[in-house]
């Protein structure tokens, strides 16, 4: 069990690293649009995704006409 | 949501029909359809602002856009509108010394967007300023705010606002506001706390799992000290550093002898953390440090949550009240332009320009120009004066036809408009502040949580005194007040952004309250139930001419002309008549007319007593006599037209009044204007009285005489001139739109209707009542909870740590059942559903609005 005496203090470290990485994070405004930044990786997706089957279409479309 | 409903516009949702009502009259066949092809669906929008901020987004490719909004857009017709020579100034030097920044070789700006409805839009932004060169953009959804880096070099600042504009967005530079600054300090601070006492509260649970483990199985002492002062260690910074403000609160309020829930919270704070501490340290009986982070930790989220929403519907509030930056040309002495500056920058005696349509910004003496002024805002006059050389024209009145040469009198800070602001600002402060109910139920609950806590404690040092600390610590924090004092609030805070969203702005606190009352609501009639702008009415034929003919020569003429009365002709659209005709030896009257030469023949357009005038006109005008026509287009010796112009009514009055009238509401209409027809109009509209000719005095002093009888009166107007009547009831609504500038009934008022939709008035309403409920289900759920275990707390079955999450919990419901109303369904069939519920059967109604066509035609104009 004395191991706790190593190990604690190890755990406490990291408490302050942790609280210390989140009051950086606070300070820089990382949680200030909380909605917006989340969102947008998904909307660049959806029109890829509709830019992609659009181009598909096209060729499908001349593949017919040939 | 991909939502594609009838009759309502793709791009904005608003109905279909009323983009053109005032086209409609003429030719009802030939109304221009706005129809677009987007994604193989035929979409169709009611103006062509929408359908060219659609048509921007679909070529750029971003139709996917529409697919991921879950909101409307703003209709760019309901934004302020923009003059495109006006973006020069963005460029201007007087602009980049103001507001911009410089940063190495890019310049920086923060502005301020307008139109934003979701988190879509913010990507269209992001996306569509991506592709410019140069240009950095990162778009704040949260609060509207841009914050833009471009290279000087490659493009200008100008060019990137055009872009915004085109896809239907409007600009203004942002300016710091100092609450708003503190608020976000706050929340940062808030953040911060929170943060440390989660991270806290986990290491000591998982300190205290040792702990309780140990205590059921047996530890060693020395590993129980360790971890008990381990505990101690992470407990005081949470204690300290989180805990805090609970403690600063306590004390302020018990300096002022007054007791608020954040007493009995300090109380258990301090006493559970100083016993645990004395229990560390002599080592014996049991430590509370869980309890104690846990505790705070979940009181910091609940108040986060409630803070957070307090903060969102403050940035809402703060984004509708910018408005476009106006800028006015400075002259020398020899009236040459200098250069532009802003309203604030104007110094006494400066030299400047005001064109026609400009604010006026400071109280000045012209110069040199005539020009019609609207003193509306001021005066509560409604028609324009005329004003030339040697006249004063005050801060906050229009200039509508011609640039004006003015001389400052008075720097804005003394002109009219900010000393009535002032006033206003004074009336406000005198409101007796009424204690708020809910922080003096928090104060006796308070008392009495205090009271039953030393009791308990007393009990049990009699009967067992080693228990006395935990089971006082139960009592104190299981019956914390917090689900109690966060009733009010949380509802309040959801109901008023979810209106803020729909287009409803709740300025004052007790609004809603008062507004679930309601028994009454007073409207004015000039751009309350009307919409404040002149359209046509009717055509009077004199001559062989048809109407397309007289339509297209009149508007010719009044194309040279700025009066308001032009824009009547004019704004119709090209297709509708003729092709545009060409004017020779334009002549205008400034306030009176126009005389021009169409295809060798001289017209005049203007008022009767304007072609009178001229012995050239007047012949066959002494024939006609029309009391209803006030607007005469001539030629040689002939009437060729009279015009019969009108204000016309707001489209979904009807739906509006019926709406009240099923909730059971009495409307009563009270205008200044003074004509009879006025009585015939109201009455036509199903308004329980009416009332004409009535002085601001008289708006006051029947709004007293329904309030002596106990009624609980809205009232609902614009204009300064309505001001005393909307301070004297309970609720005041204005009619504004945002960017509108600094519009006195608005800041007077409690709340403001923003979309310029009456109808938005039963959502609020509906609203308000809804958010009552929500408020009574709240306190009964508090007390419910307090009363109900506080003995199962005092008579020792409740653990601390169990009752720190009892309380937290209890919070967390009354919060999360407030947050339901940040939802409302506004589906405008329910609305109609309601209101054709309560009507009177179909074909009265139908006669109803025959008698309401004519009405409204006998009261056009005559104000």
């Amino acid at each position: 069990m004395s191991v706790i005496y190593f190990l604690v203090p190890i755990g406490l470290v990291m408490l302050g690293l942790a609280i210390w990485a989140f009051i950086w994070a606070v300070n820089n405004h990382q949680f200030e649009d909380m909605e917006n930044k989340g969102q947008q990786i998904l909307y660049d997706d959806k029109e890829e995704r509709q830019a992609l089957e659009k181009e598909d279409k096209i060729k499908s479309n001349n593949k017919e006409h040939l | 949501m991909h939502d594609v409903r009838n009759n309502v516009c793709f791009h904005c949702g608003l109905p279909l029909s009323e983009a053109s009502s005032s086209i409609q009259k003429h030719n009802e066949s030939s109304k221009p359809k706005y129809v677009m092809d987007i994604g193989g669906e035929q979409c169709e929008m009611c103006c062509f602002g929408c359908l060219c901020a659609a048509q921007t987004i679909v070529d750029a490719g971003l139709e996917v856009f529409y697919s991921n909004r879950d909101a409307f857009s703003e209709s760019p017709d309901s934004l302020p509108g923009i003059n495109t020579e006006d973006l020069g100034y963005y460029d201007s030097s007087s602009f980049t010394k103001k507001y911009v920044q410089s940063d190495s070789n890019l310049s920086l700006v923060t502005l301020m967007v307008m139109g934003i409805s979701c988190t879509a839009c913010a990507w269209l932004i992001d996306k569509t300023l991506r592709r410019l060169d140069g240009v950095v953009a990162d778009m704040n959804a949260a609060n509207h705010r841009l914050t833009l880096k471009w290279d000087p070099e490659k493009t200008t600042l100008s060019g990137i606002i055009q872009v915004l504009i085109n896809l239907g967005y409007r600009i203004a530079p942002y300016t710091p506001d100092d609450h708003e600054e503190m608020m976000k300090k706050q929340g940062q601070q808030s953040l911060k706390r929170l943060g440390v006492a989660g991270l806290g509260s986990m290491q000591v649970m998982m300190f205290a799992v040792g702990l309780y483990a140990g205590a059921i199985q047996g530890i060693m002492e020395e590993y129980q000290v360790f971890l008990r002062y381990v505990s101690l260690l992470v407990a005081t910074v949470v204690v300290i550093y989180s805990a805090r403000p609970f403690f600063y609160s306590a004390f302020r309020a018990v300096k002022k002898m007054h007791f608020n829930m954040d007493l009995p919270v300090s109380i258990a704070i301090g006493l559970a953390y100083i016993a645990s501490v004395g229990n560390t340290v002599s080592q014996q009986g049991d430590v509370y440090f869980d309890s104690v982070c846990m505790f705070t930790f979940f009181l910091l989220i609940t108040r986060h949550i409630e803070f957070t929403t307090r903060k969102k519907s403050y940035l809402n509030a703060l984004s509708h009240s910018y408005s476009l930056p106006q800028h006015y040309a400075l002259l020398d002495e020899q009236l040459q332009i200098q250069s532009s500056v802003e309203a604030d920058q104007l110094r006494e005696g400066d030299v400047f320009q005001i064109k026609a349509g400009q604010t006026v910004p400071v109280d000045a003496l012209i110069l040199s120009g005539v020009s019609s002024l609207d003193e509306a805002l001021i005066t509560g006059e409604p028609l324009p004066l005329m004003k030339q050389k040697g006249d004063t024209v005050h801060g906050g009145s229009n200039n509508i036809e011609a640039p004006l040469y003015v001389r400052t009198l008075k720097v804005a800070k003394d002109s009219t408009l900010f000393n009535i602001m002032r006033l206003i600002d004074r009336a406000q402060s005198e409101k007796p502040a009424g204690v708020r109910f809910a922080d003096k139920i928090a104060s006796y609950f308070v008392l009495g949580i205090l009271l039953v806590a030393s009791g308990v404690a007393i009990v049990w040092w009699q009967l067992d005194s080693s228990r006395v600390l935990a089971i006082t610590l139960s009592v104190l924090v299981i019956s914390c007040p917090c689900a109690l004092s966060l009733a009010t609030p949380s509802a309040m805070a959801a109901a008023v952004s979810a209106l803020a969203k729909k287009g409803f702005l709740v300025t004052k606190g007790n609004t809603l309250e008062s507004l679930s009352e309601v028994s009454h609501v007073v409207f004015d009639k000039t751009g309350t139930i009307t919409t404040g702008k002149l359209s046509l009415q009717s055509t009077r034929l004199y001559s062989e001419l048809d109407v397309e003919q007289v339509m297209s020569i009149a508007k010719a003429l009044e194309k040279h002309s700025e009066h308001p009365i032009a824009k009547v002709f004019t704004e119709t659209p090209d297709d509708m008549f003729q092709p545009a005709l060409h004017v020779e030896d334009i002549k205008v009257f400034p306030g009176r007319g126009v005389q021009g030469k169409v295809a060798g023949k001289l017209y005049r357009i203007g008022k009767l007593d304007f072609i009178l005038e001229d012995d050239f006109f007047k012949a066959s005008f002494d024939e006609i006599i029309d009391d209803q026509a006030s607007f005469f287009l001539a030629e040689q010796k002939q009437a060729i037209a009279g015009f019969e112009l009108g204000d016309s009514l707001r489209p979904d009055v009807n739906e509006t009044l019926q709406g009240l009238k099923y909730k059971g509401i009495k409307t009563h209409l009270i205008s200044g204007d003074p004509h009879p027809s006025v009585i015939t109009f109201g009455n036509s509209l199903g308004m329980d009285k009416v009332m004409n000719n009535a002085l601001p005095a008289d708006k006051v002093a029947w709004i007293k005489s329904l309030q002596d009888k106990g009624a609980v009166v809205a009232m609902v107007g614009d204009g300064i001139n309505d001001a005393p009547s909307l301070k004297i009831s309970q609720v005041s609504v204005a009619m504004g739109a945002m960017g509108e500038g600094a519009d006195l009934a608005k800041t007077s008022s409690d709340s403001v209707i923003m979309n310029r939709h009456l109808s938005t008035l039963l959502l609020a309403i509906d609203q308000a009542v809804r958010s009552k409920k929500i408020i009574r289900q709240n306190y009964t759920w508090a007390i419910l909870y307090n009363v109900s275990v506080l003995p199962l707390a005092a008579s020792g079955l409740v653990a601390p740590y169990w009752s720190a999450l009892g309380m937290s919990l209890s919070s967390l419901f009354v919060v999360l059942n407030s947050f339901r109303l940040m939802r409302i369904n506004d589906s405008k069939s329910q609305i109609q559903e309601s209101t054709t519920m309560g009507l009177p059967p179909q074909g009265s109604s139908q006669k109803l609005s025959q008698e309401q066509a004519q009405a409204q035609a006998n009261a056009g104009l005559l104000k």
